[in-house]
């Protein structure tokens, strides 16, 4: 099912923002790629660059006050950092779709549904005559499973709810049968119910077609649906990342063993408090030196508050940015797996 | 299966437990500023904003400083020196066509002028904030009904109204702020009523969220300061409409009458003898143009800082 | 459906409209001290006693308010005082052609230049076309008609004119009147240019906040040209507050066209109702009033209907929120 052709191919990405504050570092050296067919879940609390790193794939960042500062996108051949308007504008819609957080706003209020549909047909299929692209879209409106699709058509999204608009962005997205598709959030904004509908739609949407999908998540249980690939990343920078069931059930680093313990389980005893980790995000006008978790982390070495951890491979395709899978710090690792619980 | 360029550098001490879990760093995190220290901050750093200030500052104490030093009074007349230009010899902006003082007189008209305007625009704010308050705090068929009034009154065009009601009453300044108030405080209304409505909102999702904070904290806090700086940005925005309806009905002969001046009947008086005179147009021209883009720009300035998502 | 019910009820509000400015006018008119026949001459008692007879004076008040009102239904405004004998509808009917004139000109140029002008600053932020633009757009709101036209008319009309008539022996711009086809730039544009300024600012700002919405990120991520992107989606929905506001525009146009049929000679209604305010040529004072009153709340009107054109969500949602 996942072929081993690579789809989108990101090396130590850095973004920065210019504000009136000064240059915020949001995306600071993130590689990672995804290969054809495959899902990948980015994950992270708000403010941790994933967000940013998704829209820099496409050259979707509002290009003042954001500027891609170093690194290499390759995204299906095409050298997105350096490309040129054209090949950007090619390659969208067609190459790669994108949908984003909030269904409500990601509409235009005053088009019709399907006339947006059609126009995203259209932009890549010069030779489709406009009926054709009508049908079209009608059919993808019953792919993503609205019904009364031809009467869907002709209606403005303030006749929708957010679930089905954010499956109206999906087909819009899909439209073209891009390779990747990258979902920023898709469910934040939806109730839970929805929120599996729309998970689901995505996943047989990626079976039926091949196609890659990145999805951006905060919350681990979305990723845990839907992934083969799983990559944390905390204050900028991805701190560990692997194959699903490596993340899920041998967890390396301390923040992903935070942000699984944080997720309410039924089972939990409900007496006690719900588990957060203390603290937050440090301040991406002056980043750290070095490791930008240690203030908050639990098992902090006097090595970790002065120097930045390599990445640490632990396995095929599993790697972790923590001081702890250091030779030296064997011990430590032994007690910090104990002690947490993730063993 | 590690990259480490400095190996030597890491010596087995360093993999010792750190002293304590550092310091939950926050405090310095950025925010933790007050609104009005933020507000503070940004007006510092916007340039147009610090030099409308300083504008609206000189113009303020011009026009209440300079016609006392000048040597001259407003009506004062010498028909010995009529019409002379800039820098004539006594006369730092000219005479007019009956030998009054240019410099005088402008001053006191930009002062005549800001007060109708400050005096109109607050009687608004009043007007505009009780209307609006009462009606968004009360709600229901009352607030709807109100609303319909004010609907009606801003569909009846206004300049017509004040041109009226200024022929009713005898021209001056004080039926001219009256004049101007009576259809100027409606945008004011809705303003208010808008916010209250807002603040109802919010006190109910307070209240239901039974968070720790008072709802009255939080209203003080984070509400009214928002609600203030929107006031505060109509009310500047306001002034420059007032002048300009003051200068109109100076120059259709219905604003301030002698012997007083405004910027209004300046320039007025200085159309008519462009031709042959253009520093009598010209002064007040300047004066005038200065004063509204002044406010202008602040309104602008202080609307861009007090915009909420630029606070993110 | 919802469309029609829409319009129904702007319709039913413009009447109310209409009907207080008539009330408020009649009252107004009615609260004034004195008489207007005291103003110049001294008028002998009966001839006096003649002429309240003759406008209506001498009748307890709701009866005046009828009789107006009736009048009014019928047409009638009554005669000038000040033009002895003409009907204020006459005077009326032979004017307000060349303001119309005047301020559909004005108009015209203040929406197409405006809306350009707005667009251009606010795709081009923060460099020195914006810049530039948002200086003009600041002076046109802070220099009044009268001022501008003035110096302009000093300026271009004997200045310039003057220089080119010497040299290539026609007048550029000529100074004053309402014939040909150079008479007719200049008053517009100066009776243009403030709601010029307000238009392009609105709509840039307008423009800023579409920009920043998420549905152009959208439309982006389909793959459309930027120019695609500014026709089709950005220009469409800024220019929804604009058109809103050509109402109250046209209000501001109007009065506007006062002063500067003034300057330039131009034989329209305002000059009129100017004169009328100044003499208390009472029926002209009302005839005008009411007229102006009546033209723009129709125009208010027909902005409301346009806009439900332009705005299909107004159909579903109903009403506008305010």
């Amino acid at each position: 099912m996942v072929s081993d052709k690579k789809v989108l191919n990101v090396e130590d990405l850095r973004v920065c923002f210019d504000t009136y504050r000064g240059e915020v570092q949001a995306v600071r050296g993130v590689s990672f790629d995804v290969c054809e067919g495959e899902a990948l879940a980015i994950v992270g609390e708000s403010g941790c660059g994933k967000s940013v790193t998704a829209h820099a794939v496409t050259r979707l960042l509002p290009e003042p006050p954001a500027r891609i500062t170093g690194g290499r996108i390759n995204l299906d051949g095409t050298d997105v950092v350096n490309a040129g308007k054209k090949t950007l504008q090619g390659m969208r819609g067609s190459a790669v779709g994108m949908i984003f957080q909030d269904p409500m706003t990601s509409l235009n209020p005053t088009m019709t549904v399907g006339k947006q549909l059609r126009e995203a047909l259209l932009r890549h299929n010069p030779g489709m005559g406009l009926k054709d692209a009508e049908l079209k879209a009608a059919e993808l409106l019953s792919e993503v499973r609205i019904p009364n699709a031809a009467q869907r058509f002709s209606q403005y999204p303030s006749q929708f709810s957010g679930g089905m608009r954010q499956r109206v962005m999906i087909a819009i997205a899909i439209a073209c049968k891009p390779k990747l598709l990258i979902a920023d959030e898709p469910t934040t904004a939806l109730d839970v119910t929805t929120q599996a509908q729309i998970l689901d739609l995505l996943k047989s949407i990626q079976s039926a077609n091949r196609m890659a999908i990145i999805l951006i998540t905060h919350d681990l249980s979305v990723a845990s649906c839907l992934v083969d690939r799983v990559a944390v990343m905390y204050a900028g920078q991805i701190v560990e990342k692997g194959l699903a069931k490596q993340i899920f059930q041998t967890a390396a680093h301390p923040y992903t063993w935070g942000l699984m313990d944080s997720l309410p389980r039924p089972d939990q005893d409900k007496s006690r408090d719900l588990n957060t980790i203390a603290g937050s995000p440090p301040s991406l006008l002056s980043p750290p030196a070095e490791c930008s978790f240690a203030p908050r982390c639990h098992f902090c070495m006097q090595v970790c508050s002065q120097r930045q951890p390599p990445g640490f491979e632990l396995g095929p395709g599993h790697t972790c940015s923590c001081w702890l899978h250091h030779p030296m710090a064997a011990d430590m690792l032994k007690q910090a797996k104990e002690a947490s619980g993730h063993v | 299966m590690m990259h480490d360029h400095d190996e030597n550098a890491l010596s087995p001490e360093l993999f010792a437990p750190a002293d304590s879990i550092q310091a939950l760093e926050d405090a310095a995190q950025g925010s933790g500023l007050s609104f009005w220290q933020d507000t503070a901050r940004r007006l510092r750093s916007n340039k147009t904003a610090c030099i409308c200030m300083a504008s609206v500052v000189i113009l303020v104490a011009g026009s209440i400083i300079f016609p006392q030093i000048s040597g001259y009074t407003v009506s004062e007349q010498d028909l010995l020196n009529i019409n002379l230009g800039f820098f004539s010899e006594g006369h730092l902006f000219g005479t007019d066509e009956i030998g009054r003082d240019m410099f005088t007189r402008v001053w006191y008209g930009t002062g005549i002028s800001l007060t109708i305007a400050f005096s109109a625009v607050l009687i608004d704010l009043l007007i505009g904030a009780v209307y609006g308050g009462i009606s968004g705090y009360t709600g229901g068929r009352v607030d709807e009904m109100m609303m319909r009034i004010v609907d009606i009154i801003i569909g009846i065009p206004q300049l017509i109204i004040v041109i009226l009601l200024m022929v009713v009453m005898k021209p001056g300044i004080a039926t001219i702020i009256i004049a101007y108030s009576t259809v100027g405080w409606t945008g004011m209304a809705r303003l208010v009523r808008g916010q209250v409505l807002k603040l109802r909102g919010s006190e109910y999702v307070l209240a239901s969220r039974l968070l720790g904070a008072s709802p009255a904290r939080i209203i003080a806090r984070d509400l009214l300061p928002n609600t203030l700086g929107i006031i505060i940005v109509e009310l500047t925005l306001t002034i420059p409409s007032a002048i300009f309806t003051e200068a109109f009905l100076s120059y259709i002969g219905l604003g301030v009458q002698i012997p007083l001046a405004s910027l209004g009947t300046l320039a007025s008086d200085g159309a008519s003898g462009f031709l042959l005179h253009p520093h009598l147009l010209m002064v007040p021209t300047v004066f005038l143009s200065a004063t509204m883009l002044t406010f202008n720009l602040l309104g602008d300035a202080l609307r861009d800082i007090l915009d909420p998502r630029m606070r993110s | 459906m919802i469309k029609f019910k829409y319009i129904l009820k702007r319709f039913l509000y413009a009447l109310i409209t209409v009907w207080v400015l008539v009330t408020v006018t009649f009252f107004l008119m009615h609260i004034l001290p004195g008489d207007p026949f005291l103003g110049e001459k001294k008028v002998p008692d009966e001839i006096r006693q003649a002429l309240y007879v003759k406008y209506g004076l001498d009748k307890p008040l709701i009866v005046q308010y009828g009789n107006y009102l009736w009048n009014i239904l019928r047409g009638d405004l009554g005669d000038s005082i000040v033009y002895v004998g003409q009907p204020v509808t006459r005077i009326i009917a032979e004017t307000f052609p060349y303001s119309f004139d005047l301020g559909l000109r004005a108009l015209a140029f203040a929406f197409i230049f405006g809306v350009s002008m707005g667009i251009i600053a606010a795709l081009k932020r923060g460099r020195p076309t914006d810049k530039i633009i948002m200086i003009f757009a600041a002076l046109g709101i802070s220099v009044p008609s009268f001022i501008l036209g003035s110096l302009l008319q000093y300026y271009l009309s004997i200045k310039l004119s003057g220089w080119t008539n010497g040299v290539f022996g026609f007048r550029l711009f000529p100074v004053s009147g309402w014939e040909t086809l150079s008479q007719k730039i200049i008053p517009p544009f100066v009776l243009g240019f403030g709601q010029l300024a307000l238009i392009s600012r609105l709509m840039r700002a307008s423009t800023l906040e579409v920009v920043g919405q998420n549905y152009i990120k959208t439309a982006r991520s389909k793959g459309l040209s930027e120019r695609t992107v500014i026709m089709r989606h950005t220009i469409r929905n800024a220019i929804l507050p604009v058109v809103t506001v050509m109402g109250p525009l046209s209000a501001a146009i109007l009065t506007g066209a006062f002063v500067v049929e003034n300057i330039f000679n131009i034989p329209g209604m305002g000059q009129y109702f100017v004169s009328s305010v100044q003499a208390y040529d009472y029926p002209m004072i009302v005839g005008t009033t009411l007229f102006y009153g009546v033209f723009l709340v129709a125009a208010n009107l027909l902005v409301d209907i346009l806009y439900t054109f332009i705005d299909p969500t107004i159909n579903i949602a109903g009403r506008q929120t305010d």
